[in-house]
């Protein structure tokens, strides 16, 4: 019994080896191009291989938390794989800028930047859980997926106005909740 | 509360970019492999202990062994899972498309055995009747160069004392990996073979110390030719004192093997080998087909020779297959040839036929 066309995200689930190498065969254009979109031009070819790498490792092990058919299956690697690569992007980046210019970065960030930007995303993942569907679709968007505010609202039907004020409104809460840790 | 990749369910796509990616990206085999090397050994150090494992594999050889017909004589035990799912096709590249149904088509064989430190996985195998064809993985701790010469390995078919042509490829895909392809032809047909092939030999011809790796690989299995439908052609076309005659067709599920003979003048009986026939083979529905020479076997003192190639499966839409035979006579087949150690020899060519290229009259045949 090989994975196939039918099989293979039962498979996946199942924890079966072949069904991961079916998905690379299948997806790993979806994935290198996405990754590449993002990663492509910083220039660092081992990032995008470990990247790449990443983004299967985490179908591997987050194949439980799929919900849906075969397209959205494709759909929710595209959104690891985008997803991967702006944790990537903003890990690089910050790695480069905290070496070059740690001063300038301390100022210029605002507290919610900070915190959106922190390594470990629980915060900001636990909040995004307190807000409504909507507001929780975008801010996930915009964060997990760096979707630009004029891309979600094509996506989701809104003004662009109206994301922004989402934002910001969002953003706002967040900083009183991230004052009240602190 | 809800993971990431849960919320990622939710999260709305836009399914152009997604199509737009998938379009303009270009991938490698070579990197897909790389990939997928690098994944099964993430996934394998997080697994379990080594004894579980072994259980399992014994209980998949046992299932293997009743339908594959492993030799008793030669244990095997059961491999992991190929990194390359199609090796035919792999090692194919593009190339001809000859081998793009293969692997659909074969037997799993999946039995590994090591030697020296190295160790030698036979994966997929076939029979059309007339070519033995399987491919196989070697995996070793030491590197053995980019490409190492693995030297055709006898293939003892039981019952069959006939001669073998055939062809050998080995290709390294990552640091101290390799796989194969391997094509055996026999005089004539048979329905069923029995195998036995044994590598005993790698040699490492490009690493900086030219080396002879010995040891004993052996496998048994049988195979049970694929269904074939035959049809008899025995259509000929002469020009210049060459004959080529198509004999017979076989329609497999994967390919088809067309089987010719070739008549050459006197004055080129003593060059039999140097005399080669290649084939423009069309359909009515605008199919091209390629072919891989399956070699062939003849008699110097009649002229004749019987080969065979093997082509891509027959589109079920064709009613005719148009072939133009083309003969190559070739002053220049001299060469070089490498003995046991490496030694080379040139081996000079014999210049008493000339150089000639010429195509021949088209031969139409009904395939439905």
């Amino acid at each position: 019994m090989r994975s196939n066309e039918r099989n293979y995200i039962e498979r996946l689930l199942r924890r079966q080896e072949d069904a991961l190498t079916f998905i690379v065969d299948k997806y790993f254009g979806l994935v290198k191009g996405t990754v590449y979109k993002v990663l492509g031009p910083l220039e660092r070819r081992e990032e995008v291989e470990e990247c790449i790498n990443d983004v299967f490792l985490a179908i591997w092990n987050h194949a439980g938390q799929f919900e849906g058919n075969t397209d959205d299956f494709k759909r929710w690697v595209y959104k690891i794989a985008k997803y991967q690569a702006i944790d990537y992007y903003r890990r690089l980046k910050r790695r480069e800028e905290v070496t070059l210019e740690e001063n300038v970065l301390v100022q210029e960030r605002s507290t919610e930047d900070q915190v959106l930007l922190n390594e470990d995303k629980r915060e900001l993942l636990a909040y995004i859980h307190t807000l409504p569907p909507l507001d929780r679709k975008i801010f996930a968007m915009k964060y997990f997926l760096g979707i630009k505010s004029d891309d979600i609202a094509r996506q989701l039907g809104l003004t662009r106005t109206a994301v922004d004020n989402r934002v910001f409104r969002g953003k706002k809460k967040l900083t009183e909740q991230a004052t009240i840790y602190r | 509360m809800k993971d990431i990749y849960r919320l990622l369910n939710e999260v709305e796509t836009d399914d152009m970019e997604i199509s737009e990616i998938e379009n303009e990206v270009e991938v490698t085999e070579v990197e897909i492999t790389r990939a997928k090397k690098r994944l099964i050994k993430n996934i394998r150090k997080n697994k379990g202990g080594k004894a579980k494992r072994i259980i399992a594999a014994a209980i998949i050889g046992a299932a293997i062994g009743s339908t594959a017909y492993i030799g008793i004589s030669n244990p095997a035990y059961a491999a992991s899972i190929p990194v390359i799912g199609d090796i035919f096709r792999f090692l194919d590249n593009g190339r001809t498309g000859v081998y793009d149904l293969y692997k659909e088509n074969a037997n799993d064989i999946n039995m590994a055995k090591e030697s020296n430190g190295i160790q030698f996985k036979i994966q997929d195998a076939i029979f059309d009747g007339k070519t033995v064809s399987f491919t196989y993985e070697i995996t070793s701790k030491r590197d053995l160069g980019e490409k190492p010469l693995i030297s055709m390995p006898p293939l003892n078919i039981q019952g069959y004392t006939g001669g073998l042509t055939g062809s050998n490829h080995v290709e390294k895909i990552a640091e101290g990996s390799y796989i194969g392809q391997a094509d055996y032809s026999i005089d004539g047909e048979m329905d069923r073979v029995k195998c036995m092939i044994t590598f005993d030999s790698i040699r490492l011809i490009d690493t900086s110390n030219k080396e002879e790796i010995k040891g004993k690989w052996s496998f048994a299995f049988q195979l049970d030719a694929v269904k074939r439908k035959e049809i008899i052609v025995n259509q000929s076309v002469e020009k210049d004192g060459f004959t080529i005659k198509i004999d017979k067709i076989q329609k497999t599920p994967m390919s088809f093997v067309m089987m010719y003979s070739q008549l050459v003048p006197e004055a080129y009986r003593n060059h039999l080998v140097d005399v080669t026939v290649d084939f423009e083979v069309r359909d009515d529905v605008g199919n091209i087909y390629e072919g891989r020479q399956n070699g062939g076997q003849g008699d110097t003192s009649t002229g004749l020779m019987n080969w065979s190639m093997t082509f891509k499966k027959l589109d079920e839409r064709a009613t005719k297959l148009v072939v133009i035979p083309t003969i190559y006579c070739s002053a220049n087949s001299g060469g070089v040839s490498f003995d046991e150690k490496g030694n080379e020899t040139i081996i000079e060519s014999k210049q008493s036929i000339k150089n000639r290229t010429f195509s021949m009259d088209e031969i139409t045949i009904d395939v439905k």
